[in-house]
């Protein structure tokens, strides 16, 4: 068997990978070894620790210098001649380089040429757009290049424009998406929806506004954000941590009942959101991030638009009734059927399915 | 940068051609892979040009990221492989034989505000590792100052993770080795039972 000393096990453990075994192994080799190392050993570690390498740190200037050489080789218009960047997206940033490489000598060309280059630009307004779609089946993971992390939910679409985060750090938003915005106190960071705008300053929050749904949910994890709606009066609304504000986009008459703010056409009504009774670590509202389906004191209906876009599926319910059925629970790898199993253990229903569509009947 | 980041901002690059996500890359890697080439070559243009042609492999082979299982492992091997190139070239016929290869460490300080570890102390500790076999010096290098896992320096290096091990071990020998005479002469009050 394979001898392990004891300083394999400290060169495991000052680089963090010794496991909980190994870190006991040493502990008691240091133990029957007491005269000898336990001091020095000590002493080695907190040296480990300590210690830094001398490198001279690379400043930022001298940063930026390598990536512009890099960039001019790799992203320079004549360098890569040809080459089919996928869209007409970078084509305005590679002309104001090759405006810029044009240098002091032909300075006042350079300027014309600029001049034109903006005249020109203002005729193509709006500025150009990166814009990251996500399919009816599909979610993606996105790094912004302020650094702001986004989970975009299926059949949803993100856009920003190409001087993102330069100029203002706006991004465009249909469906639903979790944020998890960089902090940057300087230029805010700004969801625009078809309804409301959501501003904030370095937070994570959900923004679901499907079109084919009845309501918009802009839910709040931790953080600040101020919510405004596109409403005639401007309506701003703070969240705290753990709300979510809910607006009912065509008020059904009998949710007009319990909704106390009327706000020109939007209704809308603000909620602590519940810690979620099946697994607390989990929030509905933001759970599809980790591929959960989560659902808190959600009407059956709720619980089939949702399955419906997850699974692929139609539901028809063949008896209304159904529909306002509270449920709760958390769908993680189950199929479609499986689900369908798990939600007759909450109440007694029937169901048929013919291709992509599922009836549901009691 | 947790290694998620990397994964995301990789996809960035390989999915949308992301100039902004392989900047972030860029100026995450490049100081530490710049010092790790200048350790081989010695040169800071060389070193330079090595990592940004590095860089530039990196992006022309943008489309098939997804599919290397560990970036940093890719632009380290990467670095290395073009370091020893030019090693070569430059008439250093064995540069590729890690026992041959003269890598320089960088020396340790104490943080400031540790009175803990002496200045002596520091001494003690660089001379050591400058006076490591080469094998064991670049191991203790990619470990220490590259803060790269046993494993991955395993890959780079294409040695064993037990060499790599055996590697540290011997440094950390060595230093303690050192240290312990120098308690003897200079804090026996403190280390006296050593």
């Amino acid at each position: 068997m394979r001898k392990i000393t004891l300083w394999t096990l400290l060169g495991k453990k000052l680089n963090g990978e010794a496991t909980a075994q190994e870190r006991e192994k040493l502990e008691e080799l240091l133990r029957g070894d007491e005269r000898r190392n336990s001091h020095l050993i000590e002493f080695i570690e907190e040296a480990w620790l300590r210690m830094r390498a001398s490198h001279r740190p690379f400043d930022q200037q001298t940063l930026d210098r390598r990536w512009e050489h890099l960039s001019q080789r790799l992203f320079s218009e004549d360098a890569h001649q040809g080459e089919p960047y996928p869209s007409e997206v970078w084509r305005p940033s590679r002309r104001r380089r090759r405006l810029m490489r044009y240098g002091m000598a032909a300075a006042a060309m350079a300027l014309v040429a600029a001049g034109l280059f903006y005249a020109q630009q203002r005729n193509h307004a709006p500025a150009p757009l990166h814009e990251i779609a996500t399919r009816q089946d599909t979610k993606k993971h996105l790094v912004l290049p302020d650094g702001t992390e986004v989970w975009l939910n299926a059949g949803s679409t993100l856009s920003y424009a190409e001087t993102f985060p330069e100029k203002d750090r706006e991004v465009r938003l249909n469906g639903e998406a979790f944020f998890e915005v960089a902090p940057d106190a300087r230029v805010p960071f700004v969801v625009r929806a078809d309804r409301v705008t959501v501003q904030v300053l370095g937070t994570r929050f959900n923004l679901r506004d499907y079109k084919e749904d009845d309501s918009l949910q802009a839910t709040l994890i931790s953080g600040r954000v101020q919510v405004s709606l596109h409403d005639p009066q401007q309506t701003q609304i703070v969240l705290s941590p753990r709300e979510k504000l809910t607006i009912l986009k065509h008020s059904p008459a009998e949710a007009i009942a319990d909704l106390p703010d009327k706000v020109g056409m939007l209704k809308y009504h603000l909620q602590t959101i519940p810690l979620n009774p099946v697994d607390s670590t989990y929030f509905a509202e933001t759970a599809w991030v980790d591929n959960k389906l989560v659902f808190t004191n959600a009407s059956f209906a709720e619980v089939a638009q949702r399955m419906s876009r997850r699974y692929q599926v139609h539901f028809v319910f063949e008896d209304p009734a159904l529909k306002k059925v509270v449920m709760n629970g958390v769908f993680d790898k189950e199929t479609v059927d499986q689900a369908l199993q798990l939600l007759g253990m909450i109440t007694q229903f029937h169901y048929r399915r013919s291709t992509d569509t599922i009836y549901l009947n009691r | 940068m947790t290694d998620k980041k990397i994964k995301a901002l990789i996809q960035s690059v390989a999915l949308q051609d992301s100039q902004s996500a392989f900047k972030t890359l860029f100026y995450h890697f490049y100081p530490s892979l710049f010092s790790f080439s200048n350790a081989f070559v010695k040169c800071r243009e060389s070193a330079e040009e090595i990592v940004e042609d590095a860089f530039i492999r990196l992006w022309d082979r943008r489309a098939t990221l997804p599919q290397i299982a560990n970036l940093k492992v890719y632009l380290w091997v990467t670095v290395k492989n073009l370091s020893i190139n030019y090693l070569e070239r430059s008439g250093k016929p064995y540069a590729a034989d890690l026992n041959q290869l003269d890598v320089s460490c960088a020396a340790l300080v104490p943080t400031p505000e540790d009175l803990m570890v002496a200045a002596e102390m520091a001494h003690a500790i660089n001379k050591v590792i400058s006076e490591l076999p080469p094998r064991c010096r670049i191991v203790y290098k990619l470990v220490r100052e590259d803060g790269l896992k046993h494993k991955e320096v395993a890959s780079i290096l294409q040695i064993s993770p037990r060499t790599v091990e055996h590697q540290i071990a011997l440094a950390l020998r060595r230093i303690a080795a050192a240290i312990r005479m120098d308690f003897k002469v200079s804090d026996t009050a403190r280390f006296n039972n050593s």
